[in-house]
């Protein structure tokens, strides 16, 4: 095979990022990926009955907000975005709900419902952000699409300062970041159901409430956020059309994907990473690759462990990287193929949960969020089931036959369970046989925020921790965003101190780059990839890529994304 | 911008191997193509479902035209992804007696596997093979990548030689009768050698003669594509896109626009418009003639020609497991294939359980094949893992909704009577219906867009007025399995469409300004 400027690694949505930025800039790219298809975390498959599309991983996907829309025109390849009016609806077993709103007002007036004196925080945070607009932008920007820095920390402390003024709190941004995100629901808001739909929501998002400073940036900014800067959308025809739109914008600017393809080995040359090698039963069997570059989209430790090896890198690295944990942010998923839209209990209480297409069940209380989040840590499969539900199809209904509908549920769980309910269990080799059960609870679970639910099922499949690592070995435990994303692995500790060297995707291996496990976690902003070109372009002397900021195409576009288009007019009226 | 907002040279209708094909040829040659695929996949019948580290073949698999189709040399497909890989046996059949007939790309070896049944059929294999190889090479493939003439100008064309004269010949003769004539007498020996034009649902007293050597010597060494049938779509898809053409997911086709008595674009469900002077459908003619044109819209006679397009009586009933462990065959000639045929053992048993096919309610599973493509290809599985296919000839007019799952439970009982399955963890089953749902232009869960019977076949695939490519619309034209040289993954359909549209778009640049058009 001929040699490249760069190769990638894993054809996830990341690695297609940054292989598509290189492309764009003229560099002779190639995507070497394991699987039959690209995108192990962003894919749709037809798997049961016919024309039930089931996303098995990403399904919310946050890619609007990303200068990656723009800057490689992703609508032109083909990523069609919609949405629902309501983002997310936390609904409670008293049969009421909590919601967040593409807009403020749809927020805002949920909020009040529950709490007047939160729904006026509410709409005084949005004030402040709006007073705020150019330096929240900018702060967005930087924190997610620049490599992590004191700089971009002092700024957001700045705008977190004003705002705590501005809400009246005396209170120092330091007291606030360094609780847990529990902790600054309850100094922020009085309501429970406010503070567990903020918490959920953040939660969800990968950054667990129970832990200090991301819990809080989960709770805060993505529930401040969400609509008007936190877009949540579907990508018509599945999450996979965004993998599409990403291999099409790889190969319309010269760049190789090549599938079935995985690779066993990154080679060294004077300890300057120069080439790869493919696996025994990959399409080019033991070949070499040579590059000027190497990014790997494989999480830190497959891609130090096993494609450098601790003879390579040495026992110290070895053991450093081994500390890297994936046991959190791992799923259990339940999908169902529906005969019917599912209406919520809460529907009477405030309608616009049906005109939404995810949200959360389960942990009416702080008190029992705390328990889920703890019992999680703990190695326990929780008795009460936290449940993140979607209805894909209330977004896109073209994911299902006319009429019909899919959806599912992720439960956190924790990879190696040990105890559920009245069981011991034996941890990572228990999924194959628990899963039924742990269905069926979920099964009865949604049934009872959603009265005639288990009437609607067609069809059920049950996705284990054990079935993701299966599908993706990157995903270490089946962990969904690169690796644990926990206070020490988070921002300038990402993912383990002194991996990365001078950047964001920069190893400590010359001419090696990751684009996954880095700051801000795998997810469909894009985000990692994105970092990993511009470092890339920068070493190897190219122009550098890129020229949109953060939110350009979403503040520019947002009107004419279509929103609810699978929803019944009936839930518009009150 | 969306993809849509742009004027192109060629509209393809349907991402299936045949519209890829067309397209990616086309876009090579520099013509401006859109591709409009009505589901969230292309692909079409290359579909390779990828769930938990098992792929899922659900439609094409077997590729017997892997070393022949000119499409691969043309598109160096090779670079471009394709790999194939071919299984040491094409089919295998281990018989009640503990004998296992063993059919391979080598008649030598074939032979001896017939002699130790029967020597005199061994020696009518030698024979017959020795007349089929020569066919395949100097006319049917050939003639599968060139437009097809009516059948009395192909007939004299065959006059030519000896061996065109003896393709002639077996082409006026059933499939049971072309045995007669080799002389096999063997019932076991019969039966293995009819269930190739079987497998496919095909009538075996039907005079398609000529489609023996091709699926006997092309399924003798078949191959699959390395990583499942899908990467040869996405490889086609890439060559696109690098090529400049557009893949538009999601864009049904509804509407054919005619302007000034030719085809002028394509409007979809969605009411999304596409413009370009040439249209390529892919689609059925049903969906082609009956509903992307309209009656009102073309001659009488190719509306009641679109009409009366005949579907297979007989069709595929699908199992797909994912095994933890091993399909290990207690007969080990078995598992060296790339399909394995479990159930009958005679000529006899054959024709009784196809009659008992066709009567209709069948019960349970009496003939499977079973291809478990991990085995010669350990990426279709994850490690310690396997997936394997199992298909049975059934009628597509069953109670699929309750009959799938117990049909599937005998499918996999006559498997275990074989094989030791290791633990079960993935289970589909797909009956017809859910294939029809799929793939639209598979009604009745065909298998290629239609029967293949001598008047829907040759010249008149899918009749004598669009066998062409040309239609009697101009610059409408179709390319899709439903058209010579028909379907199965043979490429023939997409590659002359492709040749044809270039044609009639180079024809259309040369001409002068202000010429009529």
């Amino acid at each position: 095979m001929k040699d490249f400027d760069v190769v990638v690694i894993g054809g996830g949505i990341n690695g297609l990022t940054a292989a598509a930025y290189l492309a764009k800039a003229g560099m002779r790219v190639g995507v070497f990926e394991r699987r039959g298809q690209c995108g192990a975390h962003c894919d749709t498959v037809e798997i049961g009955l016919p024309g039930f599309l089931h996303n098995l991983h990403a399904t919310w996907l946050i890619t609007a907000m990303s200068p990656v829309m723009e800057d490689l025109e992703l609508e032109r390849h083909g990523l069609d975005l919609v949405g629902t009016e309501v983002v997310y609806a936390k609904t409670f077993a008293d049969a009421s709900n909590c919601l967040l709103g593409m807009d403020l007002q749809t927020t805002a007036a949920s909020v009040a419902r529950s709490s007047e004196k939160d729904a006026d925080t509410v709409q005084r945070c949005a004030a402040y952000f709006l007073e705020h607009w150019g330096e929240l932008l900018g702060v967005m920007h930087s924190f997610f699409f620049e490599p992590p820095s004191g700089e971009t920390l002092a700024a957001a402390e700045r705008l977190t300062d004003g705002l705590l003024r501005h809400l009246g709190l005396h209170l120092e941004t330091g007291e606030v970041t360094n609780m847990t995100g529990f902790e600054a629901l309850e100094t922020l808001f009085e309501s429970d159901r406010v503070r567990t739909m903020l918490a959920s929501f953040g939660w969800i998002g990968g950054l667990s409430p129970l832990h200090r400073r991301i819990g809080v940036l989960g709770a805060l900014l993505f529930g401040a956020l969400a609509g008007p800067l936190f877009p949540v959308h579907q990508a018509r025809g599945g999450s996979h059309a965004l993998t599409h739109a990403l291999v099409r914008c790889v190969v319309a600017h010269g760049g190789e994907v090549w599938t079935t393809c995985a690779v066993e080995r990154i080679l060294l040359e004077g300890g300057r990473a120069h080439a790869i090698r493919m696996a025994p039963d990959a399409l080019r069997p033991g070949e070499e690759v040579r590059a000027r570059a190497v990014i790997s989209n494989l999480t830190v430790a497959p891609t130090f462990l096993r494609l450098l090896g601790e003879d390579t890198i040495g026992s110290g690295w070895a053991s450093r990287i081994r500390t890297f944990t994936y046991d959190e942010q791992v799923l259990v998923g339940v999908y169902y193929a529906l005969s019917g839209d599912p209406v919520f209990a809460s529907a009477e209480w405030d309608p616009g949960i049906q005109r939404c297409m995810m949200g959360f069940f389960g942990g009416d209380t702080m008190d029992a969020m705390r328990r889920g989040a703890v019992e999680l840590v703990s190695g326990v499969v929780g008795e009460e089931i936290l449940g993140n539900w979607f209805v894909p199809t209330r977004a896109d209904p073209s994911q299902a036959p006319a009429g019909h509908h899919t959806s599912f549920v992720w439960v956190d769980v924790p990879p190696a369970p040990r105890r559920w309910g009245g069981r011991r269990l034996n941890g990572w080799d228990e999924w194959h046989g628990i899963a039924g059960p742990i269905a069926d609870a979920v099964t009865g679970a949604y049934e009872r925020h959603a009265p005639g639910f288990r009437d609607l099922v067609l069809e059920r499949f049950v996705m284990t921790p054990a079935d993701q690592e299966r599908n993706n070995p990157s995903a270490v435990r089946g962990n969904w965003i690169g690796g644990a994303i926990t206070p020490d692995q988070f921002f300038l500790n990402r993912p383990v101190p002194g991996v990365l060297s001078g950047g964001a995707s920069r190893t400590f291996v010359p001419g090696l780059y990751l684009s996954n496990s880095i700051h801000p976690g795998g997810t469909t902003w894009l985000a990692s990839g994105y970092l990993a070109a511009r470092e890339v372009a920068e070493d190897l002397g190219a122009a550098r890529v890129g020229s949109a900021r953060a939110f350009d195409w979403y503040l520019g576009n947002q009107s004419r994304i279509p929103r609810d288009l699978g929803v019944g007019e009936r839930w518009r009226t009150r | 911008m969306r993809p849509e907002e742009a004027n192109y040279d060629a509209i393809v209708i349907g991402g299936g191997p045949n519209g890829l094909l067309c397209a990616a040829h086309l876009a090579r040659s520099g013509s401006r193509v859109a591709l409009l695929e009505r589901r969230h996949e292309t692909g079409g019948g290359l579909n390779t479902d990828e769930y938990f580290g098992f792929r899922l073949n659900l439609h094409a698999i077997y590729h017997m035209m892997a070393d022949v189709m000119p499409s691969y040399r043309e598109l160096d497909l090779a670079s471009w992804g394709v790999g194939h890989v071919f299984p040491p046996a094409g089919a295998a059949f281990p018989l009640a007696g503990g004998e296992c007939l063993v059919v391979t790309r080598d008649p030598r070896e074939t032979a001896a596997s017939i002699a130790l049944l029967s020597e005199a059929d061994a020696s009518c294999y030698h024979a017959m093979w020795d007349e089929f190889q020569p066919m395949l090479e100097r006319y049917l493939i050939p003639l599968t990548y060139a437009l097809p003439d009516p059948p009395i100008d192909q007939m004299e064309a065959m006059q030519r030689d000896e061996i065109g004269r003896r393709l002639a010949g077996i082409s006026e003769l059933g499939f049971t009768e072309i045995l007669d004539e080799y002389g096999f007498t063997d019932p076991r020996v019969r039966m293995a050698l009819l269930a190739f034009p079987a497998m496919w649902g095909l009538d075996l007293s039907e005079p398609l003669g000529y489609l023996f050597p091709l699926y006997l010597c092309r399924m003798a060494g078949s191959a699959l594509v390395k990583g499942g049938s899908h990467r040869l779509s996405s490889a086609l898809l890439r060559v696109l896109v690098s090529c400049g053409g557009t893949v538009v997911d999601q864009a049904e086709a509804a509407r054919l626009i005619i302007e000034n008595g030719a085809a002028a674009g394509v409007e979809t469900a969605d009411g999304r418009v596409f413009r370009a002077p040439a249209v390529v459908s892919t689609l059925n003619p049903e969906q082609t003639f009956l509903g992307l044109v309209g009656r009102d819209r073309i001659p009488a006679e190719l509306a009641e020609r679109a009409a009366a397009w005949e579907w297979e009586e007989r069709t595929l009933f699908g199992l797909h497991l994912g095994v933890r462990g091993e399909v290990a065959f207690r007969d080990p000639r078995a598992g060296e294939a790339l399909v394995t045929f479990l159930g009958l053992e005679t000529e006899d048993d054959l024709h009784e359980h196809l009659r008992r096919v066709d009567a209709g309610g069948a019960q349970e599973a009496e003939w499977i094949h079973v291809t478990v493509p991990s085995r010669f290809d350990p990426t279709q599985a994850p490690p310690g893992h396997h997936v394997a296919r199992i298909e049975a000839v059934v009628r597509y007019d069953e109670p699929w909704d309750t009959l799938a799952a117990p049909f599937g439970d005998s499918c996999l009982a006559l498997l275990e009577r074989h094989a030791d399955v290791g633990e079960i963890v993935l289970r589909r089953d797909v009956p017809p219906t859910h294939i029809a749902a799929r793939l639209s232009t598979m009604k009745r869960g065909s298998i290629k867009h239609g029967a293949y019977t001598p008047l829907q076949m040759g010249f008149f695939r899918p009749n004598d007025l669009c066998s062409r490519v040309e239609t009697p619309v101009a610059g409408l034209f179709v390319a899709g399995a439903s058209v010579y040289p028909g379907g199965m993954i043979l490429g023939g359909p997409g590659y002359l469409g492709a040749q044809v549209v270039g044609e009639f778009l180079a024809a259309r640049e040369t001409q002068p300004p202000g010429a009529p058009e």
